[in-house]
């Protein structure tokens, strides 16, 4: 970061901490012993500068859970999580379009789909589809958690309710949709149908039309009307070998063109254009919802207090890994905006120390306790906090998301607050603890986003294209490492489309608490405004009063000067009498 | 909206235009400033350390008994300030243009002749604080 933001941090604390003084008296000191200027010398951490400005200003550690709250629930006025989905889609879209090469005609070819003719004569052709290995679009580890399991339900959003794992064929979620294709659709090859969400999900002989309930209660017509169908998916494991194969086909029936017969009498060659890849990339993206409130809470906490496991129950290390990896590249990206500097392609990538460091470091972090409280080593349960959230249903309204949302967080700085016999440190500590956790939770947000935008759905949209455009990875057939994946094969084909996600989300992020810190301060600003002009007229009417006073003294010695009677006084020949003096007498 | 920005914008806050002073009478102040009494280093800490407990800071000799040193320390400092100010400071004053305005009678082989006349170019001053 360049060293001109270094002084505008400083002048921008100063100016609010000087603000506060005068406008309250006398400096008041934060609770604790927080440095507020900790990010002055040491950190240049944007969240932890904006964590200290907002707090420096005045806004309570509740003001903020609240705000944070808000911004993770619903849409419109009372949330935000919703509004910047679109965002981020067409971010997606336009990005794939930029990135991915605009000079080749994107036809989807036809070994993609699920059928297709090669003469007018033959039967229909299977196409071979993509093959990936879970691990290589799952670098979380997402999938390996059921749904419905008591620490799966918070990592889906669809799968509560009247959902068990042998109807999630049903979910609107696709990430569980395809943890079912994993472990449910192999029994018995089946080939599984996801189509538009808005819609239905069927399979070829699972589907009933009144099986799907939508979240009012009345079926959905239309069901498995062709239309609506996206991809084909099967999965296949492979004894043997390291990993097992998720299969996708495109779905004919909307995207492979009927072939024009030139010459019905011939089998000619076939004339024919199948849809672009960007048409399917549409139906494909806005088939889902890329974010959850719920979801990503739990993601955000876990993500912060997994230390507290020896097991590995929600996150992998691998899953670290990459998870230290966006979070870097996410910190390039704000520092190199600010430095308005020009990212080169170079920029985002990691050296092999780099990347044994990060491995070392979240190694590490994962096999210790968290330290929240200053040297107490803690042990949070990650599940009696996310219990919270068990209250957020598809029928809960945006306030009630919102709540649970704040309830969650709440109980997380209470929990972190506590020792290990769930006894209360005393108030620095547990006011300490409840900065660190609050300031620790708006660091995650922009990272978890990024990773809800890299989960297994949207990553499999990428091998698409990535086929569709021969951007060819090394072999992934044996994928071992996701972490080492991502970072090779994943950073390394698709870094421009990656880091143009990062940065909108980052972005939309930093742009919404810059906003809710400037709300905050203009308020102190207004007030000091009124105060300096209040300042002003005082100053003004003392000094007048003042120099009136002074004035009249002066004008009064004035005064008494020109009428003393011990004046000397100007003698004139008028004062002379006018009578002859009498000198013939004598 | 990136970091810079933000920063820039906090930091502009001081930056915006606070108007102008209001004009004191001129006669006014010609019979107030004589009227001066000066700075008085002493007048000055005395008054700082009568408000230092507004601000919470101890006033008097501390707990133990000894010398309160910030309080020694504040007489110093206006001093300092003041010896400053008092004896290197030097104002400089501008008499902007047509401020001087000046009226002359006088005679002439034609008749009485009457002069006005007003400084054309902004004049320099010296002054000293006291």
């Amino acid at each position: 970061m360049a060293s001109k933001i270094g002084d505008l941090q400083s002048e921008a604390l100063g100016i609010v901490s000087s603000i506060r003084t005068l406008l309250e008296g006398y400096p008041k000191m934060v609770e604790g012993h927080f440095n507020i200027f900790a990010s002055l010398g040491g950190s240049k951490n944007t969240m932890d500068y904006l964590y200290n400005f907002l707090t420096t200003i005045g806004v309570t550690n509740e003001e903020i859970i609240e705000k944070v709250s808000t911004f993770l629930t619903g849409n419109g006025e009372q949330g935000f999580l919703d509004t910047i989905e679109p965002w981020i889609k067409a971010a997606l879209l336009t990005n794939i379009k930029s990135v991915m090469g605009c000079s080749i005609e994107p036809i989807i070819p036809d070994e993609l789909f699920d059928k297709y003719k090669t003469t007018l004569s033959e039967k229909d052709a299977i196409g071979e589809g993509i093959s990936v290995p879970i691990s290589a679009i799952d670098f979380m580890g997402t999938l390996n958690m059921c749904p419905t399991s008591e620490i799966g339900k918070n990592y889906y959003y669809d799968a509560y309710g009247t959902y068990y794992p042998s109807n999630l064929w049903q979910t609107r979620d696709m990430n569980a949709f395809l943890w079912y294709t994993i472990n449910k659709g192999v029994i018995g090859d089946k080939k599984l149908i996801w189509d538009n969400r808005n819609s239905i999900l069927t399979d070829d002989w699972l589907y009933k039309k009144s099986d799907f309930l939508t979240s009012t209660g009345g079926t959905i017509e239309g069901l498995g009307i062709s239309k609506n169908k996206i991809a084909q998916f099967s999965y296949s494991e492979n004894y043997g070998e390291l990993n097992d194969k998720l299969t996708v086909r495109i779905c004919a029936d909307n995207y492979y063109r009927k072939k024009m017969w030139p010459d019905l009498s011939k089998d000619a060659p076939l004339i024919h254009k199948n849809k672009t890849i960007f048409e399917f990339n549409y139906d494909f993206i806005y088939s889902f919802k890329l974010f959850d409130s719920k979801v990503l809470v739990a993601s955000i906490i876990d993500n912060l207090i997994h230390g507290s496991y020896g097991v590995n129950i929600n996150l992998s290390s691998n899953g670290l890994v990459v998870n230290g990896q966006i979070q870097k590249i996410i910190k390039k990206i704000i520092e190199s905006e600010d430095d308005e500097s020009v990212i080169n392609d170079c920029y985002f990538d990691f050296s092999n120390e780099e990347y044994d460091a990060l491995l070392l470091e979240t190694e590490k972090k994962r096999l210790e306790f968290n330290d929240f409280s200053y040297g107490n080593k803690l042990q949070l349960s990650s599940s009696k906090i996310l219990d919270n959230l068990s209250g957020i249903t598809s029928e809960s309204s945006l306030q009630e998301i919102k709540d649970s949302i704040k309830t969650t967080i709440f109980s997380f700085t209470e929990e972190a607050a506590n020792d290990a016999n769930g006894n209360s440190y005393n108030s620095d500590v547990k006011n300490n603890t409840k900065r660190d956790v609050i300031n620790r939770i708006l660091n995650e947000i922009t990272t978890n986003i990024v990773i809800s935008v890299l989960s297994p759905k949207v990553m499999l949209l990428m091998e698409f294209n990535k086929y569709v455009f021969g951007v060819n990875n090394k072999d992934n057939t044996k994928v071992t490492n996701p972490g080492e994946y991502f970072q090779k094969e994943i950073m390394g084909t698709m870094q421009g489309l990656i880091v143009s996600i990062i940065k909108k989300v980052v972005n939309l992020v930093m742009t919404y608490f810059y906003n809710f810190a400037i709300d905050a301060f203009k308020k102190m600003a207004e007030a000091f405004m009124i105060d300096l002009l209040l300042e002003k007229i005082q100053l003004y009417k003392r000094l007048l009063e003042r120099l009136y006073s002074d004035y009249k003294i002066w004008l009064s010695s004035m005064t008494k000067k020109t009428t003393s009677t011990n004046n000397i006084d100007d003698v004139t020949y008028a004062d002379i009498a006018q009578s002859t003096p009498i000198t013939t007498t004598c | 909206m990136n970091f810079k920005s933000f920063l820039e914008k906090i930091t502009s806050t001081f930056n915006v235009s606070r108007g102008t002073l209001t004009t004191i009478p001129p006669i006014i102040l010609e019979g107030a400033t004589a009227m001066k009494p000066g700075l008085s280093p002493k007048m000055i800490a005395s008054n700082i350390i009568k408000r230092q407990i507004e601000a919470g800071a101890p006033i008097g000799a501390n707990i133990d008994g000894s010398a309160n040193i910030a309080e020694s320390m504040e007489v110093i400092r206006v001093e300092e300030i003041l010896k400053a100010l008092m004896l290197d400071c030097r104002v400089d004053v501008v008499i902007p243009i047509n401020a001087i305005n000046v009226i002359g009678t006088g005679a002439s082989p034609g008749g009485p002749v009457t002069v006005i006349s007003s400084n054309k170019i902004p004049i320099g001053a010296y002054g000293i604080i006291r």
